[in-house]
């Protein structure tokens, strides 16, 4: 066995293993089926990682064999790396002209990858493999290549015609999914990495969804109190649910264009240590285009997200715009959405507070003030004035034609109007860039890894890496 | 490290040679030689399109090796033409001639870890310099086509001696530990190192994989499965990888040998 020494650099030591890999400057490079000891002089053509990286994603065993033999062998099986794709693929129902399409590769090169992977450069084989939620570090490593099988056979489910169901999931929508899923898990991590707290670990899971006693919308009630509790909250309006939930709550949230017909989601999905990790899918289409509803959406879908256990989520919640503007106090078979529904509304607007902005007699004026002071949309704030008072009165029917603020737009804005590599995505702008380069800069991620992240050449990302860090308030490295 | 199969198991070929009976083992080794004018130089195959070589006709001579050649004097002495020119042909050894000047011996690449890796391994550990083809006292094995499936698995190293080489086995000599191509050396230097697998008794798989001998380049691997070639063994090279700088360690689809 190679000492830590051998394997890391003499930088790092007299430092147990996870430190000294953290500290290594060290890189390895990997092909399809091989990881080796990266030396720019041999001109490798291969995806750089970190040694940190590739501890991570391959164990010390794998790095002692590449210092020990010049390279180590990654692959589990010899077509390890085509099954994982194809069978991925075809688990999601999906074409492959559906895959090029989200990877920007020629329909050959996606069929190329499935027949003969090792004549497909790596960087394209794990761009096709993050599309598809799969782990692309571990395409040829792992026979699933890390790839969470529950979720892929719940897309296929959704994309089917149910009955009771207005909507089904497209291929390209499926494909969202699927993507949402990588940049989900790849968010954590890398949230891990640079040791950010947050304040999920103050939230459990709950399986009380009301009783003969306790109504299912009271429980979300009271769930939204105990929220507001332990944030710190008070009874004052939040000013951004995006900062709460990105931010404070470190919950990864992907914004991107679903149609008309779904609002959001909740995913769970799976890391390579099996560990769950959960996030949101928030469509920045449709209704969620006013930045009243998107606010009522995400606090919608953070209700499942913290209080759901995975067998109701059944590893993906999909919410569509028609259920998640139901009234939370009228009768719902489906307990799961009527509690997130009660929680999204009393936890943008808490009932005593909704009770001395909205006094009676109701007018006009009790619905607009609602509607401005906690970011309310029209229908959630009339449900909500008229359940807060006890369903006892009616709300004048008027039209009602107000915009919100452009503080309150600007605050709950995703994504950067400007970002300056065109190429990427707009589902991994955000949040999930901003963790990128602070990775990238802290080491822990190289160029390639960071360039393969945004969808970017590694040139254009040297170039554009400055500005990014000015656009994320970074400090220079 | 990665613990790969041991050998114990796999059919150790005591004699070789198509057609031919197995010889008893015995103290003293029995090799096979090829003559040298029936040595034929053919370029090493594509790994990526495999082909069944033709029949080659071998003539065999046996001799006793640890009378032309004590392998204790091989350890401890550099070679001397009349060891040489008994176990390696005339141009078997002018390919390895060749194959020195144009890549001198090294020191290792990297220090060791500990002071074990440069303990010279001999005859007794199962060290052995490569003869002729065909091959005998050897165990049958195959490339790894993934993580999990190496087979009796050698460690060679080129220097002036020819090609030392050893079956990767846990030796008590090392503590239990595995050999390295310093064992190979006793830490010295050597042009450059890699793994084998004999599928028969004269042919071989061969890669450059060695952290401590790494080849600079695929030429160098190219000219290194020359000198193997120059004994007489049908060879398939791992290759060359390009996108990691280094040479391939496992086999790209089917075994020709199964």
């Amino acid at each position: 066995m190679a000492s830590l020494t051998t394997v890391f650099g003499s930088e790092t030591a007299g430092h147990p293993e996870k430190e000294a890999a953290r500290r290594s400057n060290r890189q390895f490079v990997r092909s399809e089926g091989e990881l080796a000891v990266y030396d720019p002089a041999r001109r490798p053509t291969g995806h750089v990682y970190t040694a940190w990286e590739a501890y991570n994603a391959y164990g010390i065993h794998t790095l002692e064999e590449a210092v020990e033999f010049g390279s180590a062998i990654l692959k589990c099986r010899t077509d390890a790396t085509a099954a994982a794709l194809k069978t991925r693929r075809e688990r999601l129902n999906l074409s492959h002209r559906d895959i090029a399409r989200a990877t920007s590769l020629s329909e050959n090169i996606v069929k190329s990858t499935e027949k003969s992977p090792s004549r497909v450069p790596v960087v394209q084989l794990q761009n096709t493999a993050f599309v598809l939620g799969l782990d692309e570090r571990l395409l040829s490593y792992d026979a699933n290549s890390g790839g969470d099988n529950r979720l892929a056979y719940r897309l296929r489910e959704l994309s089917k015609t149910r009955s009771q169901s207005t909507w089904k999931l497209s291929p390209r929508t499926a494909l969202c999914f699927a993507e949402a899923a990588s940049i989900i898990r790849v968010q954590t991590r890398l949230q891990e990495w640079l040791e950010i707290n947050t304040e999920r670990h103050l939230f459990a899971a709950s399986d009380f969804y009301g009783s003969y006693q306790t109504q299912t919308w009271k429980v979300g009630y009271n769930l939204a109190d105990e929220a507001r509790i332990k944030l710190g909250l008070g009874e004052s309006p939040i000013l951004s649910v995006r900062e709460l939930v990105e931010h404070r709550l470190g919950i990864p949230v992907v914004q991107v264009n679903l149609g008309q017909k779904i609002a959001g989601a909740t995913i769970v999905t799976h890391n390579n240590e099996g560990e769950e990790v959960r996030g949101i899918l928030l469509n920045s289409a449709g209704e969620n285009e006013n930045v009243w509803i998107r606010r009522t959406t995400l606090a919608h879908e953070l209700g499942h997200l913290l209080f759901d256990p995975n067998e109701h989520l059944e590893n993906v919640r999909v919410d569509p715009y028609e259920q998640s503007a139901a009234d939370p106090e009228i009768h719902d078979f489906d307990h799961v959405e009527q509690r997130a529904n009660a929680f999204a509304v009393a936890f943008l607007a808490p009932l005593n507070q909704v009770r001395s902005v909205a006094s009676m007699p109701f007018s006009k004026a009790s619905i607009v003030n609602v509607m401005h002071t906690f970011g309310l949309s029209q229908t959630a704030a009339r449900y909500h004035i008229f359940n807060a008072h006890y369903r006892q009165h009616e709300l004048p029917q008027v039209i009602i034609q107000e915009t919100p603020e452009d503080e309150l737009k600007a605050a709950e804005n995703f994504t950067a109007d400007f970002f300056p590599l065109q190429t990427t995505p707009i589902q991994r702008r955000g949040k999930f860039a901003d963790l990128v380069v602070r990775a990238y800069t802290k080491k822990y991620i190289s160029r390639d890894t960071a360039s393969l992240y945004l969808q970017c050449t590694g040139e254009e990302f040297s170039e554009k890496v400055g500005m990014l860090r000015q656009i994320f308030d970074h400090d220079s490295p | 490290m990665l613990r790969w199969p041991l050998a114990s198991s796999a059919p150790r070929l005591q004699a070789s040679g198509p057609g031919r009976p197995s010889l008893p083992r015995t103290d003293h080794m029995h090799v096979s030689r090829v003559i040298p004018h029936q040595v034929q130089r053919r370029p090493h195959r594509n790994p990526r399109t495999p082909h069944k070589a033709p029949p080659r006709r071998q003539t065999a001579i046996t001799a006793r090796l640890d009378n032309v050649f004590p392998v204790r004097t091989m350890r401890m002495c550099s070679v001397h033409s009349r060891a040489r020119t008994t176990w390696m042909n005339a141009s078997s050894s002018q390919v390895l001639a060749a194959f020195l000047r144009r890549y001198p011996p090294a020191a290792p690449s990297r220090a060791h870890d500990h002071p074990r890796e440069h303990l010279q391994l001999a005859f007794e550990h199962g060290f052995r310099i490569l003869n002729s083809a065909p091959a005998t006292d050897i165990l049958l094995g195959a490339p790894p086509t993934s993580k999990f499936n190496s087979k009796c698995r050698y460690l060679w190293v080129i220097d002036q001696r020819g090609i030392p080489h050893i079956i990767e086995e846990c030796l008590d000599v090392l503590d239990t530990s595995l050999p390295k191509h310093t064992n190979l050396t006793g830490g010295g230097n050597a042009c450059m190192g890699g793994e084998m697998w004999f599928v028969s008794c004269s042919s071989l798989y061969v890669s450059g994989g060695s952290g401590r001998y790494p080849a600079a380049d695929s030429k160098q691997l190219d000219a290194a499965i020359g000198v193997f070639e120059s004994l007489g063994y049908d060879v398939t090279s791992l290759g060359w990888n390009d996108v990691t700088g280094f040479a391939q360690r496992h086999w790209e689809g089917e075994l020709e040998h199964g």
